[in-house]
This record gives structure tokens, sequence and C-alpha cells, in this order.
């Protein structure tokens, strides 16, 4: 196949139209320069700002060259350099890069007899402003989120980033679709190994179709079947740039405001921006707040289903009196109970999330408190196990991330079903399957529970509790492999 | 893809398995058990099956509403009472929150070293419940009408609990303790003893055991001399009285025990150090005698008096009982070697026993002698 | 990724391998014989790991640190070094069902008494091969995180230190006849440190192997000791020789508030213990069967879980068979063991001696 511009102004268009779809908004604008020299202005219409095409390369083109032009291969050249106020000119004679560019509202001037044109950065079209985040609240911190457009969202990175071996590199993915994708990295921070296993896992990608960074997660992830996630996702741009700073990559695709930065380990998904932010002690207190939380969404459910079914010698005889009492009358057995309250619950939650705002807020209110007080009146469920279940559920709520509190509310079933079956005995030996589980699994080469298994204490400033701040603002290598030297 | 068939094949048996075994391996739901909380043994000669054990347990009626009822069984052993008692019952027996155990005095001075093999064989009991010997048989423990709780149980174990508020008793009169005291050397079981009197349980002094055995009941002014010099860190009332009987001391204080042992001439020296810490909290002899205003005098007059008691109390038991009750071979035997038959009764009644008694009086109250 | 061991993993490693099922009748064990010195017997009993383990960094120095299979090769030559790994197959096949027939019965008797005993092996021989599949970088993370639980055990034995009575204790040593008679017990409860020849090529910083065995051996001792310790300042000698699971009947009298004893909490601690210690066990086994009979390592794995699984079954159901057939075989194979390290270090130092003469 032909990649390269011919002489012939002819066979440059076919070219170009072979590849393109030509559809009516892809225009060809015709033009004559002085000495009747023909010259073709290719854009699509809609991509491009109609404007800056009129003022900046129609006007000096039509009515500003005064002299008389040679013509031969290095006429763009002399045009781009002394008519085109255009910002940023390209010259290149490759019909693939050309084709790429005006997919990307840019727009391309050929002129007759010459094999080079020009390509002429005009991208305009219309994008969300700059906005607070919906899903993300911080209490402290910028109110800023990405949006849809790629360049507006490198735009807002490095107007915060100001480093100077901050690197881009670009990728273009999916065979139907053609995304733009952009790993962004820092050159010495981060590990030379990491860096070149994404960049293999990137380039090996073979998917029709990625609308957003959550498809490429799924395809360069290492443990596809695992509960948790290896990548982080975010739509702030100060944790990215936190996590730059120590040696982590982020990837950023076209039409998307999501992020994905990489590697991520467990404890991250724990930590929320504004600790960062806060006063010592009270930074600390809500971490721990936060570790605990994930231990009652876990844990809690199950504990009770034992208690009540199996072991009950080891409830304290002024609580058994209070779950007896709670209890008389309930014709189902406590196991399908907390299933039918928690599986009641999520519905709540799934349902809330799609209706639009003021609907949605009203039925999770409306719904838990009249339907929980009526199922407990009607004698349907106890009310301690609304009690507990209630608390596992506020509890999840506590998980910064949305993908690991996900997780950690579904690791609860198998969790349930495991004490049912077994007992006290079952619940042991899930939370060492999951040890097990999270020990094994890594994200990009990093053990996932970095810094607890290979123990790395200077990465426990930042573990369960936070040291005051000077002493962690030195940057921690905890993202590179350990050398030899170590321990 | 033929693995991953598989894998959620399995998953969904596994997952659908606990919907079609409600209540698995025969266990039962809470509410279907039923929580004994008192247990009681008695012994009836006459009767064809001599061992009836009464357990107390909780009723729930709906509503909020907790009773309790007491249900009896005879039977040859201990746990055979269990044939006949659970023909009157309705569910099945939790047995792992009892709060108290009540053995009746006669079963208590026939012996009691089966029960003392069941608390440690079994491993369901629960240690930390009180125990208590009885006057009457337990059954009428059990079958009053508590005043103050739901059940009869927990009003007998407050009261053992607290027994420890006066007359020195120990802090803990527990099942661990009573095990600790029958098992280690050189100590003997003593427990508390409660009556019913105007049908309310009291306790009235303190049951001394020999082995599983019990030997002797005392009264309480001399389960209050032994507690002295037995036990630690206990609360107690003492006085000082005159013939006017306006005219008296009163003393609240906590004791400390220590024992040092020596050897003269194959006979062991005991000499015990009780240190009694504490207010006064009457002192109407002050306005009388005014050398009583004095701290010292205060303090040695009763040093004086607790020492004359306690040496009287410590002749009879070597004159008349001949037996250790005080656990002082559980000393000799720390310091000269276990298993060598030094804690006997006999070593003790040959023994020479010095009681210093030291009171400190760490404030007067609140009125200003002159 | 390489397979690199740190000498903290190392060091949680072995000691996951040392404390195993024993801890909880330890006390009883010896109290009987040695009254109340038995923390002394427990204390000289560790000559034992200080001898494997020394042993062990000796052999590996000298033979400069390769596998297993190499030091075998190496100092037996072609035909005995297939028969020597046999010796470490029985011995875990042997000791493995042991020790998971002594947590059934604990489990059945303390918390889980309706659960059929055919499902708490099933679990555990399931929890074991999915452990012994993985590297052995991934067991030795998880033991660092779960030797912390473990040793937590101490912090909560703290409790006990005002309910207990140091004259249970007195007099200290008041026959040396006993302490001795109840030294081969003690030796029996530090079993478990054969694994260590197994490991010594994966450690990444291999200068610290002598001073590694040297903590490991004082924390085992400190820990064996300090458990008999508590156990007989708080109930007296006499108590803990009658009873069989001296631990697990002290934490039961202690009451927490919510969950009502301190045994169901401890349990928790342990459990991962047990696994663990089952596992890093299977580790010298399933190296064996790869070298011996040439397979891969993933399939060697599931060779030996029917074995486990029908020893584990049938010495849970026929007490004959445990007490008569598996339990002495395990004391003659652990000294068989001890013979052949001896023999070991004998030959190594007469080889190396020899190569730096010529």
């Amino acid at each position: 196949m032909v990649t390269t511009l011919d002489n012939s102004i002819e066979k440059n268009l076919n070219l170009i139209y072979s590849n393109m779809p030509l559809n009516d908004n892809f225009i060809t604008r015709n033009i004559k320069l002085k000495g009747n020299i023909s010259c073709y202005i290719l854009y699509i219409n809609g991509l491009v700002n109609q404007q800056y095409i009129e003022n900046s390369i129609l006007y000096p083109l039509l009515f500003k060259i005064d002299e008389e032009l040679y013509v031969d291969n290095t006429l763009p050249k002399y045009l781009a350099e002394k008519y085109i106020p255009s910002y940023n000119i390209k010259i290149t004679n490759d019909v693939i890069s050309i084709t790429n560019s005006l997919k990307r509202g840019k727009c391309v001037i050929l002129v007759d007899n010459s094999d080079n044109c020009l390509i002429c950065n005009t991208t305009g079209g219309t994008h969300r402003a700059v906005t607070e985040s919906n899903i993300e609240r911080h209490v402290r911190g910028d109110k800023e989120s990405f949006v849809e457009n790629l360049e507006m969202n490198i735009s807002i990175i490095q107007q915060k980033l100001r480093n100077s071996h901050f690197k881009m590199e670009e990728f273009i993915l999916g065979k139907e679709s053609e995304n733009d994708v952009v790993l962004m990295y820092i050159d010495n921070l981060i590990d030379t190994k990491i860096l070149n296993n994404i960049r293999n896992k990137l380039n090996s990608i073979n998917a029709k179709y990625l609308p957003d960074t959550g498809y490429i997660a799924q395809y360069i992830e290492g443990h596809k079947f695992s509960f948790f996630p290896q990548t982080k996702t975010t739509e702030k741009p100060d944790k990215v740039i936190s996590d730059m700073l120590q040696g982590k990559a982020v990837i950023m695709i076209n039409g998307s405001p999501q992020v994905i930065i990489l590697p991520a380990v467990f404890i991250e998904f724990f930590q929320a921006f504004e600790d960062y932010s806060n006063r010592f002690f009270i930074g600390n207190i809500i971490r721990i707040l936060r570790v605990i939380s994930s231990f009652i969404v876990i844990f809690l459910g199950p504990m009770y289903l034992v208690l009540l079914e199996y072991n009950a010698e080891l409830i304290p005889i002024s609580l058994i009196k209070i779950i007896i009492n709670s209890r008389l009358g309930i014709p189902l057995n406590p196991f399908l109970e907390l299933l039918f309250m928690e599986f009641f619950i999520e519905l709540l939650r799934e349902g809330g999330l799609r209706l639009p705002t003021p609907i949605g807020q009203t039925l999770s209110i409306i719904g838990g408190i009249i339907l929980g007080d009526a199922a407990t009146k009607s004698g349907i469920v106890s009310p301690t196990t609304l009690v507990v279940v209630a608390l596992s559920v506020i509890a999840s709520f506590l998980i910064p991330n949305y993908e690991m509190s996900l997780s950690i509310r579904f690791l609860r079933f198998p969790m349930l079903l495991l004490s049912k079956l077994f007992g006290f005995f079952g619940i042991i030996t899930g939370a060492y399957l999951l040890l097990l589980h999270l020990t094994s699994i890594d994200s990009f080469g990093i053990p996932y529970l970095t810094p607890l298994a290979p123990l790395k204490t200077s990465g426990f400033k930042d573990l369960f509790i936070k040291m005051p701040i000077n002493s962690f603002n030195k940057m921690t290598n905890l993202f590179k492999f350990p050398n030899n030297k170590e321990h | 893809m033929h693995k991953t068939k598989l894998i959620f094949k399995s998953l969904i048996i596994i997952i659908l398995t606990p919907f079609f075994l409600c209540g698995c391996y025969d266990a039962v739901p809470i509410e279907e058990l039923s929580l004994i909380v008192g247990i009681g043994d008695d012994l009836d000669t006459e009767c064809d099956y001599p061992y009836s054990a009464t357990l107390e347990t909780l009723i729930f009626k709906g509503n909020n509403k907790v009773s309790h009822t007491a249900l009896t069984g005879k039977g040859y052993t201990l746990y055979t009472t269990q044939n006949d008692r659970q023909t009157k019952n309705s569910k099945e027996w939790l047995l792992a929150d009892e709060v108290v155990y009540l053995i009746s005095e006669s079963r208590a001075r026939s012996g009691i070293k089966d029960f003392m093999d069941a608390i440690l064989r079994d491993s369901n009991r629960n240690e930390n419940a009180y125990i208590a010997i009885s006057k009457q048989s337990t059954k009428k423990f059990f079958t009053n009408e508590p005043l103050y709780s739901t059940t009869n149980s927990e009003e007998i174990a407050s009261l053992l609990e607290f027994s420890k508020e006066a007359n020195f008793f120990y802090t803990k009169p527990t099942l661990m303790n009573m095990l600790l005291s029958y098992n280690q050397e050189g100590r003997k079981m003593t427990l508390l003893y409660i009556d019913l009197k105007e049908g309310r349980p009291q306790v009235t002094g303190l049951a001394l055991f020999k082995g599983a055995t019990m030997i002797e009941k005392v009264s309480l002014s001399e389960a209050r001399l032994i507690n002295l010099l037995r036990n630690n860190n206990s609360t107690g009332y003492i006085s000082i009285n005159t013939s006017n009987k306006e005219n008296y001391t009163d003393f609240t204080g906590k004791n400390r025990v220590k024992v040092k042992v020596s050897k003269q001439n194959n006979i062991f020296v005991y000499d015990i150090y009780v240190t009694l810490k504490g207010v006064l909290t009457v002192n109407s002899i002050c306005e009388e005698d005014n050398s009583f205003c004095n701290k010292e005098k205060i303090q040695s007059a009763f040093e004086e008096k607790l020492e004359k008691e306690l040496y009287k109390e410590i002749q009879k038991m070597q004159q008349v009982y001949k037996t250790d009750w005080l656990d002082l071979g559980y000393y000799a035997v720390a310091k000269y070697g276990r298993e060598k038959n030094i804690d006997s009764d006999n070593n003790f009644c040959k023994s020479k026993i010095n009681v210093h008694v030291n009171v400190k009086v760490t404030s007067l109250g609140r009125k200003l002698d002159k | 990724m390489d397979n690199k061991l740190t000498n903290r993993q190392y060091i949680a490693l072995i000691l996951n391998s040392f404390i195993g099922v024993g801890i909880i009748t330890l006390a009883s064990d010896l109290c009987k014989y040695a009254k109340q010195s038995a923390w002394i017997s427990a204390i000289i009993g560790g000559i034992l790991p200080l001898f494997v383990l020394l042993s062990s960094a000796y052999i590996s120095k000298k033979l400069d640190y390769c596998e297993f299979k190499y030091i075998a090769e190496r100092v037996y030559g072609k035909y005995l070094s297939k028969i020597i790994p046999f010796i470490f197959i029985i011995d875990s096949m042997i000791y493995i069902p042991i020790i998971l027939v002594y947590y059934t019965q604990i489990l059945k008797n303390s918390i889980s008494q309706f659960l059929p005993e055919l499902l708490i092996i099933l679990l555990l021989v399931f929890s074991i091969t999915c452990t012994s599949l993985k590297n052995i970088k991934i067991i030795g993370r998880l033991s660092e995180i779960s030797i912390y639980l473990t040793l937590s055990v101490i912090i909560i034995l703290l409790f006990f230190t005002t309910k207990g009575n140091i004259k249970n204790l007195h007099p200290f040593i008041s026959s040396y006849k006993d302490i001795i008679k109840a030294i081969p017990k003690s030796i029996l409860a530090y079993q478990g440190g054969e694994v260590c020849f197994f490991l010594s090529n994966y450690i990444s910083n291999k200068k610290n192997l002598k001073k590694d065995a040297l903590i490991i051996t004082f924390t085992v001792i400190f820990f064996y000791a300090y458990i008999v310790f508590i156990v007989i300042y708080f109930l007296g000698w006499e108590l803990t020789s009658k009873t069989n699971s001296v631990l697990l009947f002290i934490f039961e009298t202690q009451r927490l508030h919510i969950i009502s004893d301190l045994k169901a909490i401890f349990l928790i601690f342990w459990s991962n213990a047990i696994f663990l210690t089952t596992s890093i066990f299977s580790y010298p086994m399933v190296y064996s069967l790869s070298y011996i009979f040439k397979l891969d390592y993933k399939k060697a794995c599931l060779l030996p879980v029917p074995i486990l699984f029908l020893l584990s079954y049938i010495s849970l159901k026929n007490d004959n068979f445990f007490k008569k057939v598996m339990e002495p075989t395990s004391k003659i194979i652990s000294f068989i063991l001890i013979i052949w390290i001896a023999i070991t270090v004998i030959i190594v130092f007469f080889k190396t001696r020899g190569e730096k003469n010529a």
C-alpha cells in the first residue's frame, strides 16, 4: 500500500480519500494561490475551529501572498515559514499521519506538484468545561477534575507539574475506534522494568473498541480473575501528580475523564488525599477508622451468623437475652434472613445510583427507612439483624476508592457462605485464603501487600498511621524493584 | 474455556447447597435453646435415686418478657440425672453461660470428688461461675421468687459476688478458685455457706473442706478471722467496744497478708504479717477518753485486740480442728520442696505460728478531735 | 521474577515451622515429669534447634549455598542421594497428619463441636494444597505477616501476670533428676527445623545465616519457656499436669465483654500458624518428590494429597493406629534425621578440609 504522497495532487487526493470516511462534513476547499497554483485545504467540519481556518489559513493564503512562488517540493515549507500564522505546523508526506490528524481536527494543506503537505493544528470542537467531579468529592484540595478532551487534560497536569523529566508517550489503540492513548511518567523516578512491562502490555492490546480506561485496565492487568483492582482510577489531577512523583505511570485516553494510575498496591486504596493536608492526629484517627471499617464490612455479618447458629455459648448472657427477644417468631432461619437483608440493601444501592439525583436520594432514604421499619414490624426480619447489616453497609462507605469498596462489599457473600457451611472454622479458613490471595498477587511486579509483606519499614511511615509530613516528603523508593544490596 | 466451565459448575453447586441445608449438622438456632443459668446438686439418701440436680433456665415469652423456671432430675450419677430432666424439657440445653453453682450440705459432706472431676473434664462448663454450699436443698433456692432480677441464679450470683465487701471474704469465689485450691499442694478448699432466712438467701459462714469432703462449717465471726489470715486485698469492718454501748471505734479497711517460713529443730515457724489499711468511721470513745484521739493509740489498740483474737483462733485450729485451713502448708512447700509431705496436718499442729498485726489508719475522717 | 527470600522472611518461615500444635499441650507434658521446674526443661530442650540450624548454616556455607539436590549429590554421591530425600518425604508425610489430627481434635472440643471431622480435614488439606502450589517467595511473605499474629500470644498472656502467684514456681530447682527426665519430651516439641536445608539457597543475603540461626533459636526458646512459665505461674504444676489442652483452659477462664472468652481470639490467631506450619512442611516433601521422580513441581504438589487425607482420616477414627503406628514412627524418623545431620556435618568437614589442602 502506498503510504507517501506523490507529486500529482490528484493522486494525493485519491490516496487520502481512500483512507477517510467520505461523509458530508469532510470538506475539501479548493483555492488558487498567486500564479494559479492549485491548493487544497482538507478538514472535517465540526472538529475544527471554523474562525481559525478562515482567519489564519484561508485569509493569508488568499489575500496576503504578493510574490511569485516557485512550484517545487519546498513550496509548502516556504508557505509555512512566511505566510501561515498557525501556531503549530508539521510538514509530512506520510499518508497515515495525515489521515490521523484529519480525524483529530487538524487541517491539511496540499499544494500542487509537491510531495509533502502541511498539517496545521486547528483543533476546535466543543467539550465540557472543567468543573468539580460528581463522584469524587474532597473536603480539601482543588476542585478541578479531568474532562473528555485529551489535550485539555494534559494541559491541566502540566499547569501543576513543572518537572523537567516529565515524559509522555502516545499510542493509538483500538482497531476500529482508533483512540488516542497517552502514557505519562517522570523519567528519573520510575523503575525501568515496570515501564517496559507496561509498554509491552500496551503494545500488545488487540481490541476493537476502547471507550474507557477501564477496558485498558482489564487488558493489561496481570491477574484478571482476582477480586481486587490492581490499578487506581481517578478524576483528580492532584492525585495523579502526587502519584507520578512517587514513581508511577498514568494512562489517559481520549474521550474519558477517568485516568488510571499503575502500579497500585492494596494500602493505597485506603488513603484519601486530604489525609496529607490535615493535621497529624486527625488524619491518623480517620485512617485507623477506615481500616477498622473494612474489617467490619467483611467479618461482622458472618460472625453474627456463626454466633447465632452454631456457637451460642460464646455470647455473654445479657446479649443473648436481647438477641432471643428480638428473634422470637421470625420465620426465616438466620442465614436466609441475613441474605435477604443484604440483597435488599444492594438493590437499593444500585437502584439509587442510576436515577436522576433528586429521585435517587429520596428513593434510597425513604426506601431504606420505610421498608426496614415495615420489615421489622411485620416480623419478617429481626431488629438485631437489621442493625448488623446496616452497620456493615455504613462501614463500606468509608472506603475512599469506588472499585475497592465494590470488591470489599462483594467479598462478604463468599464469607457468609463459608460461615454457613463450616461455622467458625469457615471464617478462619476464609480469612486465611483471603490473606493468601492478597500476598500472591502483584501489581505489575510490585507485590500487592507492600509494605507489609516484603517488610519495608520505610513504607510504614504511611501505612496505618502517617508520620508528620517532613518525615516522608523525602521520596520513598517503594515502587522500585529491590536491589541485591538491600536488607 | 473448559476449565472455566468446570469452575462455574462446581461453584454453582457449592453456592446452592446451604439453601437446602437449613440448620445443617443438627445445629439448632439460638431461639430454640434453653439457657441454663444456675445448677444445684442435692443428695437424698432415702430416695431410690440419690443424686438429684436442679437446673434453672430462662423462658422467653415474647414482647420482651423474660421469666425463669427450675427443672429437677433424679439419677444415680451426676450426668444421668439428665435422663430424667430432659423428659420435662421442651428444648435443647446450652451449658456455657451459667452463673452460679449450689451444692447442698448433705451432698458436700458425703464428698464431691465426682463434681471436681466433672469441672475439669467437661470443657463446656463456665469456670467463672460462683459457687457456694447451701444449707437446705438447692431445689428450694431455685424455686424461690427473685426480688430484683429475672432469675434466682442471678440474685444468688450477685450475693456471692459482693460478699467480698465485708467480712474479708475472698474476692472471687468462683469455680476456678475452687479448682486451684483443691489441686495445689498445701491448700484446702473453703467455700461460702448460704442459708434461706425468711425466704431470702443469705451468707452465714464458711464451709471448710478436707480433700473433697466438707468437714466443718464455721460461723461468720470465726470466718472473719480465718479470712483475715488467708485472703489478700479483701475488705472488712472491725471495732473496739467499751462497756458503754455508745462509745466505740469503727474501722473499715483492706488487709494484706505475707507469710514467712523458717525451720527450727524440725519444727516449722510461720510468721504471718497482717497489714490493715483503712479509715476510721466512728470514734466516740474520743470524747470520753482523750488518749483515744491519738492515731497511734488507736492503731495499737486495734493491733492488740486483733492479735489476741487471732491467736485464739489459731490455737483452736491447731488443737480442736487439727487441720491446716490457713494454707500455711502452701508456703512451706514453696520453700522446702514439693511432694515430701511437708504440708501434712501433723506438721501444722506441731508448728509454731506467730501473728504480727499492723494497723494503719490513713485518715481520721472529717471530724476534728480535740 | 526472582525467587529470593529476604532475611526476615527466612526467619519468619523457620519460626512458623517450629511453632505448631505443640504449644497447647507442652506445659502439661513437661509438668508431669519436671513439676514446677518444667520451664527449665523447656529451655534446655532448645539444644535441638540450635544444632539443626547451625549445622545447616555450616553446610550451606561450605558447599556454597547450592540447592538441596546438589548438597545431597556432592556429599553422598549419585546413588545414595536418591535415597536421602525419602527420609524427608516420610517425615513430612507422617508429621503433617499428626498436626492435622491434633488440630482437629482441639477444634472439635472447643469451637466446632458439630462439624464432622471429614469436612475439617477436607478444608485443611485443600488450603495446604493451595498454599503449596505457590512459590516459596509467597509463602515467605505470608509467614512474615502471620508470625506477628502468632507471637502476639505473648502479649495476650500478659493478661495473667496479675492473676497468679509466684509461689507456684518455688522452689525453682528442687531435683535435677526430674528436670532431666522431662528433657526428651521437650526435645520432641522442637521438631520442625529440617526445612532450613531446603531453603538456604533462596536467601538473598547469605552472610547472616549464623546470626539468623541464633535469632530463631532464642525466639523459639523464649516463646516456649514463657508459655510454660506463665501456665505454671497461674495454675500450679498439679493442675497443669492433669489437663490435656492447658493453654486453651487458661484462656477459657478469662472473659471479655463481647466474645465471651479469649479462646476464640486465640484460635483465630493461632490457626493461621497451623495452616502455615503444614504448608511449610509440605515443601520438602514436594521438592523431594519432584527430584526423585522427575515430576513437574505443580504436579508433585497434587500427588501426596490423597495420602495425607487418608492418613489423617484413619488416624482420627482409629485411635490405636494413631498412638501405636504414627507417633512412634515420627519419633524414630526425627531421631534418624538428627543422625543424618550429624553424619552430613562430619562428611562435609572432612571433604572441604581435604579440598582446601589439595
